[in-house]
């Protein structure tokens, strides 16, 4: 007993170390088996970002290019060029780390992507941007050809290959979890508890490894195309939208002018509101407002042309109604999607507000000293009957009076449009007892600062200067110069200006004869 | 007499995006009649999506002439199709038969 005493020792001894030989052994194996793994998940990772982010380019460049073939507004080259200059760096990125991560056919078809990218650029992309091409539409069809090509190349080979390499680490992972575990069973036999605690964090990491694999792979999978796609449009559309909307209002002497622009919350429903207040060139001051209907790269198209055609019919006709009408006519040729619209004039020698109203919410009229009033609205939504016709209201105001004009938005953030015509009056009334130069501000946070805003919300005010009364009256002389008063007496058809007419002769053409 | 059958579709609730598919087949259910009576009594709301599909009814409609009454019973929603010019564009009745009275005379032309 004595005597083999030292030799069980000895024996525990070797037992312990073995063992511990074994467990070290393990964890060092287990823990690079998972590392491992972890690395290349994030470098498959990084590539498919990256990936992502060259599709995206593409998708930015060329939804940008159809949005400025459709109507030559500037505007919608910035989301071209942007994506232009950057696309280049990304690729090369993406194809150094998928040589890196030695996947060649993914590298293969990466560089042919983006080959196919400069071609594009070079044959399609900007001979599109030089404007009045000729071959517009065969370049079209040609362009599409080789965006096809593009995601097909970006398809089935850059996120085939990463994808198979992603299945192949999972599996990687999958026999690493197989063999701790198998280790975690036979050491718990040997009953070193400590050893249990060490490996039963390796095993946690393994497993933190494959559920994050499992959720995010498929997921992944599925919906990158879609949502790069929809996120390309979403995210132009909202560029388009704040560029659109937002343009500088006029400083004059007569006039006064504020606006808000909150754009919807909600992602799906962002739509196409905007207003617009001008000084034309023979001093009459165009107001307008206005909702396309539906969302998205379309909506954005259709508000440029309408506001286009508003403009330039704008400057080719006094009577807001006849403007209307000629906006409907270019809207149905184009086949645009529905648009409401409020468009007018302010005479400020007269104290008038002369407009028309196709389809949109009333606008409001405050003067001081009395409660604030709706206008009388009506007439069809421009773009649905060729043969729609509009009324211009003509509405005697006083100075300092102030007509409030908004998008549906404003009114319908209950779904009940009388309780909102109800808030609306009552936040005009606060404006009119504010000291603020922006009554437009106080109009909205007055409604929204207790609401959402679920759709987007326009607003825009026109109000007539208190002119001075010593000094400064406008004469006689000045109400007879009235453009507007002139025109709207003087003329039913409507009156041409030859340079406004050159300037925008590229529009001019395609207007189906009065 | 011409005996032209109503078709008659039902509208409830808010009229939404979110149901354009419901919206749609409701409208197409109507898409041949010749004499189609819109019940919008229970109607409390309808956005741009459901307007414009209205309108486009109404538009198709008119190139088959064929004849639409409508009921509308809330305010809220009557205010919206002034807003948008449809009372102009469609025979608005309060109640069914009022709407009827007007299709079978309609007819009788």
């Amino acid at each position: 007993m004595i005597a083999s005493y030292p030799r069980l020792l000895a024996a525990t001894i070797l037992a312990f170390i073995v063992i511990a030989g074994a467990l070290i052994a393990s964890g060092v194996a287990t823990r690079s088996y998972v590392g491992r793994a972890f690395k290349s998940e994030q470098e498959l990772r990084m590539l498919r970002i990256l990936a992502d982010q060259a599709f995206k380019y593409q998708l930015d460049e060329e939804t940008g290019l159809r949005g400025y073939t459709a109507t030559r507004d500037p505007l919608f080259l910035q989301p071209y060029d942007m994506a232009k200059e950057k696309i280049v760096p990304v690729f090369d990125e993406l194809i150094r780390g998928l040589k890196k991560a030695d996947l060649p056919a993914a590298v293969a078809g990466a560089n042919e992507a983006k080959a196919i990218n400069a071609i594009w650029h070079q044959n399609v992309a900007e001979p599109l941007r030089l404007s009045d091409h000729r071959n517009a539409n065969a370049l079209e069809r040609r362009g599409k050809a080789f965006v096809d090509r593009f995601r097909w190349r970006m398809r089935d080979f850059v996120y085939r290959d990463i994808d198979d390499a992603a299945l192949a680490v999972d599996r990687e992972a999958q026999v690493a979890m197989d063999r701790i575990n198998a280790l975690v069973a036979l050491i718990t036999f040997s009953t070193f508890l400590g050893a249990i605690a060490f490996l039963r964090q390796q095993n946690l990491a393994a497993e933190r490894l494959a559920a994050e694999r499992n959720s995010s792979q498929e997921q992944l999978r599925l919906t990158a195309e879609i949502r790069s796609a929809y996120e390309a449009e979403k995210r132009i559309a909202d560029l388009l939208q704040d560029a659109i909307a937002q343009r500088p209002l006029p400083t004059l002497p007569a006039l006064r002018f504020s606006a808000t622009y909150v754009p919807a919350t909600e992602e799906a429903r962002v739509g196409g509101d905007w207003y617009d207040a001008l000084e034309l060139p023979d001093q009459r001051v165009l107001f307008a407002i206005g909702d396309v209907a539906g969302h998205g790269i379309e909506s954005a198209v259709t508000m440029s042309r309408a506001r286009q055609a508003l403009t330039t019919a704008a400057l080719l006709d006094a009577d807001p109604a006849h403007v209307l009408k000629r906006v409907n006519e270019e809207l149905i040729r184009q086949e645009a999607p529905m648009v409401t619209a409020v468009a007018g004039y302010a005479d400020s020698n007269t104290y008038e507000f002369i407009f028309a109203t196709a389809g949109h919410p009333p606008p409001i009229l405050l003067e001081p000293n009395r409660p604030p009033q709706l206008l009388e609205c009506g007439g069809m939504p421009l773009g649905v009957h060729a043969d729609a016709s509009y009324k211009t209201r003509r509405v005697q105001a006083m100075p300092g009076a102030m007509l409030i004009l908004y998008t549906d938005g404003v009114v319908e953030h209950s779904h009940n449009v009388l309780e909102g015509e109800r808030l609306l009056l009552e936040a005009v009334r606060r404006a009119a007892d504010s000291p603020s130069i922006d009554p437009a501000r106080v109009i909205h946070e007055a409604i929204f600062s207790t609401r959402a805003v679920g759709d987007d919300a326009a607003i825009l005010t026109i109000g007539f200067r208190v002119r001075p009364s010593v000094g400064v009256t406008s004469s006689g002389e000045d109400q007879q110069n009235s453009f507007v008063a002139q025109l709207t007496r003087s003329t039913k058809g409507p009156i041409i200006l030859p340079s406004a007419r050159a300037r925008l002769r590229w529009f001019l053409p395609a207007r189906p004869a009065a | 007499m011409n005996q032209t059958p109503v078709v008659v579709v039902k509208f409830d609730g808010e009229l939404e995006f979110s149901r354009r598919e419901e919206l749609r087949e409701k409208f197409l259910s109507a898409a041949n009649a010749l004499s189609v009576l819109l019940d919008f009594s229970g109607v409390t709301y309808a956005d741009s999506t459901a307007l414009a599909a209205l309108i486009a009814f109404q538009k198709a409609s008119r190139k088959r002439a064929a004849r639409i009454a409508m009921v509308v019973v809330l305010p809220q929603f009557d205010r919206l199709l002034r807003y948008a010019g449809l009372h102009d564009a469609f025979a608005v009745f309060p109640d069914r038969g009022a709407a009827l009275t007007y299709l079978a005379e309609q007819k009788a032309q």
